[in-house]
């Protein structure tokens, strides 16, 4: 009764474990930013002399092209630093030449996690791609799950019909979307990032943080690698509305990080009055203006810290 | 873990497998599967928890034992009253403290006093409402002897803890569950497919409907300033719609999931909004929590034995009671109220038992008068549900109030014909007809789905459950919570 059972059921299932099946794998087979660099780093990790780690700010702030040595971006969107170090120490014994590595500290990222936040899906990505087996929810390790239907029929249409690909990274790493000739409201989109970071922000995740910066940093000492700790510039609309005590919080971590360690160097250009409106996507992402201002700016900082 | 996630679709096939394929020869072993089973399950939302859950059962267990143990009565009232105390204690710490701290507050600040109440940053413990109940009815049960206190500690721990019941109930009674615990099951085909079916149907429920339905009920109570009567009347239809199915969906994916194990739970659900007075509708509407409180709370108040007057008094009783189970705030405490009034009428000129029977039976349509009695009954019920959704009493009013005023103003009309064309997508109401039809032809049996279809040729029964597998796949997205999980 029960095999009969059992072998009804899975007949009656089959075709629907089949699709599932055969979407996870179509959905695999789609290459993706996350794949694009996990592929990078797997066969040039031993030829970087820069590494961008960080979120958002750093994947579209920071344009590897512009600087003097090999740099690559491994920064994206909402990347916390957690997986940022488990991208650091997932290539150990294979930096080869590496030198110096840029992990943006900002405001956003340090009183946030990725696991907790709306952007929590992303979290597959790094189980699927580079192989992080870092959560205990079943839908993380499935493509087909962690999106829904709607959303993976696009994927596959866009992909498999239209010939879209979904890779928007630049060559190196960096944030292509970005791009000067779309123009949003500053004030307002400060605003609202501004609201958005600071009702989300959980003082028990900049602990967390903090240890984690300081896990890079001893990885970084061990191993003769500098690190460049960076808070990215941001629209006034954005600086005047975050939490102040908050920001003066992460500063001072921060600066102290800088004066603790020798491999460390901390550089603020939240309020820089270089970057003008024209550098701005949004109120605290630059264009691709911006992204080649302060790259050149960062790039200079490193070679006289050196 | 949510039984509409995708940790869920793994665990019970595993569960399963090793209930009936490993561990089928002894009873023990099913029972610690279960009990193991139920506490991970548990300790997926948040493992701290459990225990509070190992306690309280310990307690209800220790308790029992010795009410029945005790020489005389006084020390029977004792042990009787340490577990309601302490049960009650946990009740009114977890879910109720800030509540009673914040209106006392309020309550002097009316007279001129200002205090701050010192108030908790609790986590309110999934499930608690449910699992205190179930301990309550055991030692209570024991206490007036219509039970005797299980000795097997494990068994009473799947009683309390089996996992399809124990966040959002059905609420069990000892009587009925423990029994079929302490029982051998043997595998039964046909049970097993109706509890699949009922599981789908309920995934149906809660992934096609209620979350469907909630976000455009959603979108309206909160910004209910902005739109019209007639808008307003359709979010709240629409939340109708949203929290029958949810927690509907609930008792089905329960009920389906026990069964598969070869228990069967208590009805919880009986088509309620077919119901043609509200008497009716609360014979059918969380059946268990209904008839719990009128076995713990009504009778023992006197019932219906002291006249009509002692009615009048018991029955606004238990409606207060329930509202207020259902959570600190005055909302629910309005819409048990609420229900009272209406139930009112029937319970003063005795017809509160006139509609026992499912509407229409053997029919295929109502009457015009049961039609209208129907229609009357839920448009009752769809105002009491404003109070239930609302975030508090102002809100609630005002949206009463607006949703009055603006019923008859042609603009509105345009409004609500502009949503329902641009913002709502119409495939949505599509299947919520289709669903309101589904249940009315399968009115008469335990759930919709049970007999639907079963008379049809296989390939087209077969296509029809694979359409409700496919709408179930492809509307399920992120994976929303049951609302019942907050009481």
């Amino acid at each position: 009764m029960m095999s009969r059972f059992i072998i009804r059921l899975l007949s009656f299932l089959l075709p629907v474990l089949l699709m599932g099946f055969l979407s996870e794998l179509a959905l695999r087979k789609i290459p993706n930013d996350y794949s694009y660099k996990k592929d990078y780093l797997d066969k040039n990790s031993g030829n970087i002399k820069l590494l961008f780690l960080g979120n958002s700010h750093s994947y579209y702030d920071l344009d590897p092209q512009y600087f003097s040595v090999p740099a690559f971006s491994a920064a994206y969107i909402s990347q916390s630093l957690f997986f940022d170090y488990r991208i650091l120490t997932k290539y150990d014994g294979r930096w080869d030449r590496l030198e110096t590595i840029v992990v943006t500290a900002t405001y956003a990222g340090l009183f946030n996690n990725l696991e907790s936040s709306v952007e929590a899906w992303r979290t597959k990505n790094y189980i699927i791609y580079y192989g992080f087996l870092s959560s205990n929810k079943v839908k993380d390790y499935f493509e087909i799950f962690s999106n829904n239907y709607e959303f993976n029929k696009l994927r596959l249409k866009s992909y498999y019909l239209d010939n879209v690909s979904p890779v928007t990274c630049s060559e190196l790493g960096w944030g292509t979307e970005y791009k000067s000739a779309i123009k949003n409201d500053l004030i307002d989109a400060g605003n609202v990032a501004a609201t958005r970071h600071s009702a989300n922000a959980d003082v028990a995740h900049f602990s967390i943080n903090k240890l984690v910066i300081n896990d890079m940093i001893k990885f970084a000492a061990d191993r003769n690698i500098n690190v460049v700790l960076l808070t990215t510039p941001a629209y006034h609309a954005y600086t005047d509305n975050i939490n102040k005590h908050q920001m003066q919080l992460t500063i001072s971590m921060l600066e102290e990080m800088d004066a603790i360690n020798e491999n460390v160097i901390y550089v603020n250009s939240l309020n820089d009055k270089d970057f003008i409106e024209n550098d701005f996507y949004d109120a605290d992402h630059l264009n691709e203006i911006g992204a080649k201002k302060l790259s050149l700016k960062l790039d200079s900082i490193i070679n006289n810290w050196k | 873990m949510l039984f509409n996630s995708i940790d869920f679709a793994f665990f019970l096939p595993i569960v399963f497998l090793l209930y009936w394929f490993v561990i089928n020869k002894s009873l023990k072993a099913q029972n610690l599967l279960l009990l193991f089973a139920s506490y991970f399950f548990y300790a997926c939302w948040d493992w701290r928890f459990l225990f509070l859950l190992f306690f309280s059962t310990l307690l209800d267990y220790y308790t029992g034992l010795k009410i029945a143990d005790a020489q005389n009565l006084r020390m029977r009232k004792f042990w009787l009253w340490l577990s309601i105390s302490v049960n009650l204690g946990f009740l009114g710490v977890f879910k109720y403290y800030n509540f009673f701290a914040q209106s006392f507050a309020e309550a002097i600040a009316h007279v001129g006093f200002q205090v701050n109440p010192w108030t908790l940053k609790v986590i309110l413990p999934v499930g608690i409402s449910f699992y205190t109940f179930h301990g309550l009815s055991y030692v209570i049960d024991i206490y007036y002897q219509k039970i005797k206190p299980e000795k097997n500690f494990v068994d009473y721990s799947v009683f309390v803890s089996f996992f399809p019941l124990l966040v959002a109930g059905p609420i069990e009674r000892a009587t009925h569950l423990l029994p079929q615990i302490k029982k051998e099951r043997t595998f039964d085909y046909a049970k097993a497919v109706d509890g699949l079916r009922q599981i789908l149907w309920g995934l149906l429920k809660k992934i096609v409907i209620a979350d469907q339905c909630a976000e455009y009920a959603n979108l309206i109570f909160n910004n209910y300033t902005d739109y019209s009567g007639t808008t307003l009347l359709l979010g709240a239809v629409l939340f109708a719609f949203q929290i029958y199915g949810d927690f509907s969906g609930y008792s089905d994916i329960a009920l389906g999931t026990a069964r598969l194990f070869g228990i069967e739970l208590l009805r919880n659900f009986a088509f309620p909004y077919f119901s043609r007075d509200i008497a009716e509708f609360w014979r059918r509407w969380h059946i268990s929590l209904s008839s719990w409180f009128r076995d713990y709370l009504y009778i023992p108040l006197g019932g219906s034995k002291g006249g009509k007057w002692m009615r009048v008094r018991n029955t606004f009783i238990i409606f207060i009671v329930s509202g207020f189970w259902h959570g600190a705030n005055w909302t629910f405490i309005v819409w048990g109220l609420l229900n009272a009034l209406y139930i009112m009428p029937s319970i003063i000129l005795g017809t509160n038992r006139a509609n026992l029977d499912s509407v229409a039976q053997g029919k295929y349509l109502p009457s015009l008068k049961e039609l209208f009695s129907i229609l009357t009954t839920f448009t009752l019920t769809v105002i009491a549900w404003i109070f239930f959704r609302a975030e508090n009493i102002n809100n609630a009013i005002g949206f009463i109030k607006r949703m009055s005023l603006g019923l008859f103003q042609k603009s509105g009309y345009v409004e609500t014909l502009n949503m329902l064309y641009w913002e709502i997508n119409p495939f949505v109401l599509v299947l919520v007809l289709f669903f309101v039809l589904i249940e009315w032809l399968g009115r008469e049996q335990q759930y919709a789905l049970a007999k639907v279809g079963l008379r049809w040729h296989t390939p087209v029964r077969l296509a029809f459950y694979y359409c409700l597998l496919f709408l179930v796949i492809a509307l399920s997205g992120e994976e929303h919570e049951f609302i019942y999980f907050q009481f």
